[in-house]
């Protein structure tokens, strides 16, 4: 499990190390998350995984209606890619439908 | 050191042994290398690919698309080493490094699944075949991703491997061998301290080995020791045993010759004859105790005198006895020249010798003596006539030869005796001064 974490932490690491737009939104994640309006990213990535199994490979922080939103893209070990949206602010999964 | 030397021996196999062990544990290293940089690679490999499913969407064709692609250099390269391959049916994607190429990897890849494949410029390739399901329920859309890395990436760092790894094993080698030698070294050390104690019992320094050898050495040293006792009281016994028979035969040889002088007038011939026996017995007896008196010498101990000052002052006692003081004595004996005995029996072999050539020599008697590699030797010689080969081969059987001249005429016979209990050789020839030519030899050391 930890090995899997820490494969999991590298790919954000690549996630935030891509182009300046990458780092804009960790800005703003931080800024939010300091001004407490969201949760920290591990709680909403243990919430996602409890609700979808499988390999994070993408994470996206969006302001939707004044509330902030993960949009989580989360692999299984079958190979299906699924979309899991996180209320940021609670740290609850919104739904874990298919793939957009 | 010897090549039959425990230490040497001991050393080589440890030495052998090693190097077998470092050869193996090299081999050993490489192998678990080749497969951690397999993994490792596979891993990172592995993760580009999830990289890439979490950016891959379809466009309204149903063609492939990467909102961004991944940051390394070498996908944006040709042939640079490092590709991926996104496939949706048809319609394939590819990173620019693969140029006029693409991966080929086969359908039959079970996921997730490591695989070796060839590359665009020929090389080998390690890929991670990720498969991918994509869309929204009912309206799925099986995708492929592969991403691959060039295995000569690997081999560089196998390399840098296998440049530290060698001279480190060599190193481990050279500081492994010698701290066997110097194990080695100290294990057999009791047996250093044996010899040099037995030299001391052989130079007569010691009579015994001293007792405080470690539990493996011991049992040797104590029987070593018993022997030595042994040998010493079988000695001492054999000694007495002939000493007491020789004096024991000296009363009834004397009452013998007496009687013989009694019936001189009544019977000549009688009188003779027994008289002759008597002499006989006694030059036997005069045998016997010499030979008891050398037995001491023929234990371990190996005692050594020098030869010059005894050849001089036998000499110097010759030239005071009857028909030796107008006799010409040449002595020249190297002062290095040591014999392996007591000097107490170099003296009665020289002296027997130097006796003898008294007695039968006209003018001259030579003593010499030889020091240079290999036997050493010591003659003399003198110019009185000689002894006949069947003379010389009667000496050995103790026979009694020089009847024609006083005394018991065993004299030579005891020299013989007493140089062989040393070591020593005693032959017989003509001299180039006319005579008799009496040498010794032993060996040189």
């Amino acid at each position: 499990m930890n090995v899997r974490r820490a494969a999991c932490l590298c790919l954000l690491g690549l996630l935030a190390g891509a182009p300046a737009s990458a780092s804009e939104d960790a800005d703003r994640a931080r800024q939010a998350l300091e001004k407490g309006e969201i949760r920290p990213l591990d709680e909403i990535l243990r919430a996602a995984r409890e609700a979808v199994p499988g390999d994070v490979v993408s994470v996206d922080l969006k302001r939707d209606d004044g509330r902030w939103r993960y949009k989580l893209r989360i692999l299984g070990a079958d190979g299906k890619r699924r979309t899991v949206k996180v209320d940021a602010r609670s740290a609850k999964v919104l739904d874990d439908d298919d793939d957009d | 050191m010897k090549r039959n030397s425990l230490r040497l021996r001991l050393g080589l196999a440890a030495a052998a042994l090693i190097a077998l062990a470092l050869v193996l544990a090299g081999i050993g290293l490489t192998v678990i290398l080749d497969q951690v940089l397999d993994a490792r690679t596979a891993d990172a490999l592995d993760r580009t690919a999830k990289l890439i499913a979490g950016r891959v969407s379809l466009a309204p064709d149903g063609s492939p698309t990467l909102s961004r692609e991944p940051p390394d250099p070498r996908f944006a390269t040709p042939y640079g080493g490092l590709y991926w391959q996104v496939e949706a049916g048809s319609h394939v994607l590819r990173s620019r490094s693969l140029w006029d190429r693409s991966l080929d990897v086969g359908a039959g890849a079970k996921p997730p699944a490591t695989i070796d494949t060839t590359g665009p410029d020929g090389g080998r390739l390690i890929a991670v075949v990720q498969p991918l399901t994509i869309g929204p329920q009912g309206a799925e859309t099986e995708l492929r991703v592969i991403v691959a890395e060039d295995r000569r990436n690997l081999a560089a760092s196998r390399t840098t491997f296998l440049r530290l790894l060698v001279p480190a094993l060599v190193a481990l080698f050279v500081v492994l061998t010698l701290a066997m030698a110097l194990f080695v070294r100290r294990a057999l050390a009791p047996f250093r301290v044996l010899q040099t104690d037995l030299l001391a019992v052989h130079a007569g320094t010691r009579t015994r080995l001293p007792e405080h050898f470690p539990d493996e050495v011991r049992p040797l040293v104590a029987d070593l020791n018993r022997l030595l006792d042994v040998q010493e009281r079988a000695l001492i016994r054999a000694r007495d045993a002939a000493a007491d028979m020789a004096h024991g035969l000296k009363t009834p040889l004397a009452v013998l010759d007496a009687l013989a002088r009694r019936t001189d007038t009544a019977d000549p011939t009688l009188s003779a004859e027994i008289a002759e026996q008597a002499r006989a017995m006694g030059g036997q007896v005069e045998r016997a105790l010499a030979r008891a008196r050398i037995a001491a010498s023929g234990d371990l101990r190996r005692r050594s005198c020098r030869v010059a000052p005894v050849a001089e002052r036998l000499v110097a006692t010759m030239r005071r006895l009857p028909e030796g003081d107008s006799l010409d004595w040449a002595v020249s004996v190297p002062e290095a020249l040591a014999y392996p005995g007591e000097e107490g029996e170099l003296m009665e072999v020289l002296g027997n010798l130097l006796d003898n050539a008294r007695k039968w020599a006209h003018r001259r008697v030579r003593v010499t003596g030889q020091t240079e590699s290999g036997p050493q030797s010591l003659a003399v010689e003198d110019d009185g006539p000689g002894m006949s080969a069947a003379a010389i081969a009667g000496i050995g059987r103790g026979q009694r030869w020089d009847e024609t001249r006083p005394g018991t005429g065993f004299g030579i016979a005891i020299a013989r005796d007493v140089a062989e209990a040393a070591g020593a050789q005693l032959d017989f020839g003509r001299s180039e001064l006319g005579g008799l030519r009496a040498e010794l030899t032993w060996p040189g050391r």
